[in-house]
């Protein structure tokens, strides 16, 4: 909150000199003796204060005589411009422009025409629509931002040529002249951009660092460059958008090797993840070790890590907002990759002038080459995988499997219906199943069943079975209602399913068969317009309907000599609908400024809770295109819980359950606040600090004391409350081909029970230290990153005591009565990627050497703890060592 | 453009002192007192332990706590005296039966402060049948004890027992439990291994009759090799039925090293309203 407080005040001390200004009047004194016009100009916006645009060539060979003393600024531009045919157009607040004073291929003059600047912004080499592409018209100093068709609009504009510097993170920037006329020379522009020509990996993480003059409102906001970000190093080689992610600052993972995403020490379940504007509900493969998207596919990636535009809600700390590349216009093309994990890429092609189709594929491999088998180590008894050849002992695996493998699939059919309008349906896919029967006569390998020596051993097996994954279907239009109106809408649906099941064999007569499902659905329409209302003024708004829907069943059945003579069952069904409407305006009231209020009104059906959930956020140019500061409070509020499941096994996988909000159960909020400054020292060298502070309520906090009560959801959590603040220092550095980073968090993230002090977050890291240096030479790249972090908080027991059970059998147990009271040791990890591009068979090759935890450091990432009657003996669990491996990657 | 700068610097700092004044994770010790305490019904009141929590590093026998203990049973104040062979347990200064049904009130006041719990006594609970099924020969299984996994020959067992459900349904749960012989595989790391189970008693019900409530379980035996006969051994079969307060405790204590949930207030531990039965079973060759 003291951030909050923070933010506001900087808010309301920034916005005071804006007002200020417009009430001055200072006198003004103007002569000239066949002087310059554009010197002329100058003098009257230096004593005016009043910001004067115009194009040299446009006043050039124009000369001024006389003298102005007076305080009237419209005065003095008319009577200076008199006779020049020239005139001055106020575009907004103490901005003014010069223009001819006719419409130019216009019949008639047309003084007061205003016109709207418009166009798209797309890729030079494969003609997608670039979201999130920096529209500046640099003398005026106010731009835009291209929306997700990579539309733009400046309206307002008076007639003339403009000089417009379009630029997009991973591409070259671009200056040219753009021009607004009347109806004859009125036309949609195409500004296409180059990517830069750099070694892939020479580009990385681009946020509000290093990106002059951008316009970037949001505090937090970080556009990623998706093109290199597969050149980052990562746990097995495996090609992960959401692995780079970690070297922001702010953002670190929830477990060794990989994990969920935490952003500035949020618990993941209050992340926010979009693809092509649909959710996704849980993207992640193998525990949280990979993420589901794969980089190469995708177009634009932009993480807003705490204060978030009115258009997002649904979370709390942070919305990544991916969208998936529509395919390549031009010509059919692809990527095959190869890791020690899988085989992944994609393939695309044009379909006709008007459509495109982009197929992406994953797959772990090595279940399908090898057939891995749980033996018991004959020297230690420890279970151990062993491999063999697929197909070399068909009786044995028939009764012994034991196999994880995790896959996915994408699909997005893009088409132009007609100009300006475009629709386009995307599909994903992806799951994980691991398996493992293990039948006791076999588990040895020597087993008696197999010899015949022991009848019927075979029966007694224990078998499991786990399914997880998502399902994401999303359509979306895209239409130019006009110049100025822009809309867009999405339908979707999306879903994630957990599924374990489990059949013992314990004896003979005995079998019992269990099986756990989650599901968790959102189905949607989402619709968000914008209109170009005037130069100043970009409105957005938009409404959601979303329904959501819960469902949870177990059942456990057993068997006795083949009759079912027990049946257990639970089973839990929730359904809600949110509505959600929103309104944001994008002002750029002067030169310099630009503030972007909004508002987002949420209604969640199930227990009839309205938030009302105001966004401010600010951004002023201190000094052009080297020193800017941002600041936003806004609130956020999440209809949907995601706990863990006491229901789940020791296995942990299908272990989380999601709490719609109702009657008992409010749904979560937040106030995030942060102020920033970013300078450009030099033009290779750029600093940013941030200050940060989320206030959260309604949280779910575990109650330790909670009740075993069946069947209502929440009876084991309670409602609490959290907070969470610091800073973030970064610097990035680019010369030449290379480029590096060195950031430093200081931060806290706490929670606090009902009536409780607050305590240390699950991943409250006070200190994170995250460096990077990534680039080129020749065909070679190479990238080095490390991060250095304070352990996580975990629960240390303070004591053990021993208590007898009726049967007088001793039980020692771990005396635990706080929560997360001590840390584990500093996290420190290096990684190293190296790669080789050539050419050969007539394709384009990428082959990358990688080491995860290169220095072999051996990171405590837990602690267990055995209870005996005459001590306690702690253990750390250890990280993963230096993992080397390699990749190959082929383009064409 | 510096007054803004200044009062950046300004707010740095402030999140500079919040954050390094804020609390840290910190390991405080602190020894709390442990009770248990087990009163089975129709049967005179029995013993109450007191202790404390040890250190980490130190032996759990810790020194004898001082406490006046007193147990009201439907309102029949018991005073509790220490017993001077057994440091730390409690007695009944007078023999009184807790009755099914019966509240039972614990309070122990010690020189910090003071604890309670209270406990419904649970409705008798008879095993009417109890049969073993033992496997035609031994099964060549991965067999962990203490930890270690071996390859050995097993015999498997199945258990069998049966009881009346209580006239008066109040959410009770039961605990059937299997206590096989000295150094058999126990249920850590052996999957063939059924030696106990906790639900709501409603949920063993035989779906044919309602009222008869069944749970079956197993254990093993090993044997040298596979053409050994079957060992003759005994086994004792319990059954257990208590309140949600106990269920709770044995929940939560699953797997020994986590936070039991007792229902002692201002302390740590469980009192615990009980009916047990248990039957003997020899199983010969």
């Amino acid at each position: 909150m003291q951030a909050c407080l923070i933010a506001l005040a900087a808010m309301s001390v920034a916005a005071g000199p804006l007002y200020a200004q417009e009430r001055q009047s200072p006198t003004l004194h103007l002569e000239a003796d066949v002087d310059p016009l554009a010197d002329l100009l100058r003098e009257l916006s230096r004593q005016s204060g009043v910001d004067i645009v115009f194009a040299e060539r446009t006043v050039s060979g124009r000369f001024v005589s006389g003298r102005f003393i007076g305080d009237d600024f419209e005065l003095a531009l008319r009577t200076m411009l008199r006779s020049s045919g020239l005139r001055g157009e106020r575009v907004r607040t103490r901005q003014y422009v010069i223009v001819p004073d006719i419409g130019l291929g216009a019949s008639v003059p047309q003084p007061d025409f205003r016109g709207t600047l418009e166009g798209v912004v797309m890729d030079v080499e494969t003609g997608e629509a670039l979201p999130g592409a920096h529209v500046m018209l640099s003398g005026l100093q106010l731009g835009t931002v291209t929306n997700t068709a990579g539309y733009f609009a400046l309206a307002g504009l008076p007639a003339g040529d403009y000089r417009v510097r379009v630029s997009f993170v991973g591409y070259r920037a671009a200056e040219l002249d753009l021009s607004v006329y009347p109806a004859s020379k009125l036309d949609r522009h195409v500004v296409r951009l180059t990517p830069q020509t750099v070694l892939s990996g020479a580009v990385t993480i681009e946020g509000n660092d290093g990106e002059r003059g951008d316009l970037e409102i949001v505090p937090g906001g970080t556009q990623v460059d998706v093109r290199s970000a597969a050149a980052m190093p990562v746990v097995l080689g495996e090609g992960d958008l959401l692995a780079a992610l970690e070297w922001v600052p702010g953002v670190a993972r929830s477990a060794e090797a990989g994990g969920e995403l935490i952003v500035r020490g949020a618990d993941a379940q209050y992340n926010r993840y979009l693809l092509d504007g649909a959710p996704v509900i849980h993207p992640w493969h193998t525990f949280g070790l990979f993420s589901i998207f794969q980089p190469e596919p995708l177009k634009s990636v932009r993480l807003h890590k705490g204060s978030f535009p009115a258009e997002h809600g649904g979370g709390l700390s942070a919305v990544l907002d991916i969208e998936m590349r529509d395919g390549m216009r031009q010509r059919p093309g692809g990527m095959v990759s190869v890791s020690p994990v899988s085989v992944r890429g994609y393939v695309e092609s044009p379909l006709g002038s008007n459509a495109s189709l982009m197929l992406t594929g994953r797959r772990t491999w090595l279940s399908l080459l090898l057939n891995p088998r749980l033996r018991l180590d004959p020297a230690d008894g420890l279970p151990a995988f062993t491999f063999s050849a697929p197909f070399s002992d068909v009786a044995a695996r028939d009764r012994q499997d034991v196999g994880y493998f995790f896959y996915d699939g994408g699909a997005k059919l893009s088409w132009r219906v007609a100009d300006g309008h475009q629709m386009s349906l995307s599909a994903y896919e992806g799951g994980d199943r691991l398996r493992a029967t293990a039948p006791f006569s076999t588990l040895l390998g020597s087993g008696a069943g197999s010899d015949g020596t022991s009848p019927g051993a075979d029966s007694l097996n224990l078998s499991v079975n786990h399914e997880w994954g998502n399902r994401v279907i999303s359509g979306r239009y895209h239409g130019l209602i006009s110049p100025s109106l822009f809309t867009t809408a999405t339908a979707y649906y999306s879903t994630y399913g957990a599924r374990e099941e489990t059949l013992a064999r314990p004896t003979t007569a005995l079998e019992s068969d269990s099986e756990y499902r989650v599901r968790f659905s959102e189905v949607g329409l989402r619709v968000d317009v914008d209109h170009y209302a005037s130069l100043a003024h970009q409105v957005r708004a938009g409404f959601r309907v979303v329904g959501r829907y819960f469902s949870s069943s177990f059942w456990q059945e057993e068997h006795r000599h083949g009759d079912p003579y027990l049946r257990r069952e639970q089973s839990d069904r929730v359904r809600a609908l949110e509505l959600v409407g929103y309104v944001q305006d994008t002002w750029q009231p002067a030169p310099g400024w630009q503030l972007q209020p909004g508002l987002r009104v949420e209604y969640f059906t199930l227990g009839r809770h309205v938030s009302v959930n105001p966004r401010l956020h600010v951004r002023r140019a201190l000094h052009r295109d080297v020193l800017f500061a941002r600041a936003g409070i806004s609130r956020q509020t999440q209809s949907h819980h995601r706990v863990r499941d006491r229901r789940a096994t020791s296995l942990d996988l299908a272990s989380e359950r999601w709490v719609l909000a109702n009657e008992r159960v409010r749904p979560a909020s937040a106030w995030q606040g942060a102020v920033g400054m970013e300078w450009a020292a030099s033009s290779r060298i750029t600093l940013s600090a941030e200050l940060f502070g989320r206030q959260l309520s309604d949280i779910l906090l575990v109650e330790p004391a909670g009740g075993l009560a069946d069947g209502t959801h929440g009876d084991e959590f309670v409602a609490g409350s959290g907070r969470a603040f610091g800073v973030e220092i970064a610097a990035q550095l680019e010369r030449d081909q290379w480029r590096s980073g060195l950031s430093y968090s200081l931060s806290r993230s706490q929670e606090r029970l009902p009536g409780g002090s607050f305590r240390p977050a699950r991943y409250d890291a006070p200190h994170q230290i995250e460096a990077f240096v990534i680039g080129g030479h020749g065909s070679w790249t190479m990238a080095v990153t490390s991060t250095v972090r304070s352990g996580y908080p975990f629960t240390a027991p303070i004591g053990h005591f021993t208590i007898s059970d009726p049967l007088g059998d001793d039980q020692t147990f771990l005396y635990r009565p706080e929560v997360n009271n001590d840390r584990l040791p500093v996290y420190a990890r290096v990684d190293l990627s190296v790669g080789y591009a050539f050419d050969a068979l007539g394709l384009q090759w990428d082959a990358q050497a990688q080491a995860y935890n290169v220095l072999n450091r051996r990171n405590a990432v837990g602690s267990r703890w055995a209870a005996q009657t005459a001590s306690v003996q702690e253990a750390e669990v250890i990280g993963l060592p230096l993992l080397p491996m390699i990749s190959l990657k082929a383009h064409w | 453009m510096s007054g803004l700068a200044r009062r950046f610097l300004y707010g740095l700092l402030g999140i500079l002192l919040l954050v390094t004044t804020g609390c840290d994770a910190r390991v405080t010790a602190s020894n709390a007192l442990v009770v248990e305490a087990y009163f089975e019904s129709g049967e005179p009141l029995g013993a109450v332990r007191l202790s404390r929590t040890a250190p980490l590093a130190a032996m759990t026998d810790s020194e004898p706590v001082e406490a006046e203990v007193r147990v009201e049973v439907d309102g029949l104040s018991v005073m509790y005296l220490p017993e001077t062979a057994n440091p730390g347990s409690f007695i009944p200064s007078i023999s009184v039966e807790a009755l099914p049904g019966m509240e039972v009130v614990l309070e122990a006041t010690t020189p910090d402060g003071q604890v309670s719990a209270v406990t419904i006594m649970p409705p008798v609970i008879a095993i009417d049948s109890a049969t073993v099924l033992a496997s035609p020969a031994p099964v060549r299984a991965a067999v962990t004890i203490d930890g270690a996994t071996t390859d050995r020959w097993v015999y498997t067992f199945g258990v069998e027992i049966h009881w009346t459900s209580s006239e008066v349904d109040d959410g009770w749960w039961v605990r059937p439990l299997i206590r096989p012989p000295e150094g058999t595989p126990d249920e850590s790391g052996n999957a063939f291994v059924r030696l106990s189970a906790l639900a709501p008693e409603d949920e063993f019900a035989n779906p044919a009759d309602p009222s008869v409530r069944y749970w079956e379980g197993a254990y093993a035996i090993i044997v040298p090799g596979s053409d050994d006969p079957l060992p003759s051994h005994e086994i004792e079969l319990v059954l257990l039925r208590g309140g949600l307060d106990y269920a709770q405790f044995l929940q939560s204590a699953a797997g020994g090293s986590g936070n039991p949930i007792g229902n002692v207030k201002g302390g740590l531990g469980i009192v615990a309203g009980l009916s047990i039965d248990r039957v003997t079973r020899v199983v010969a060759e």
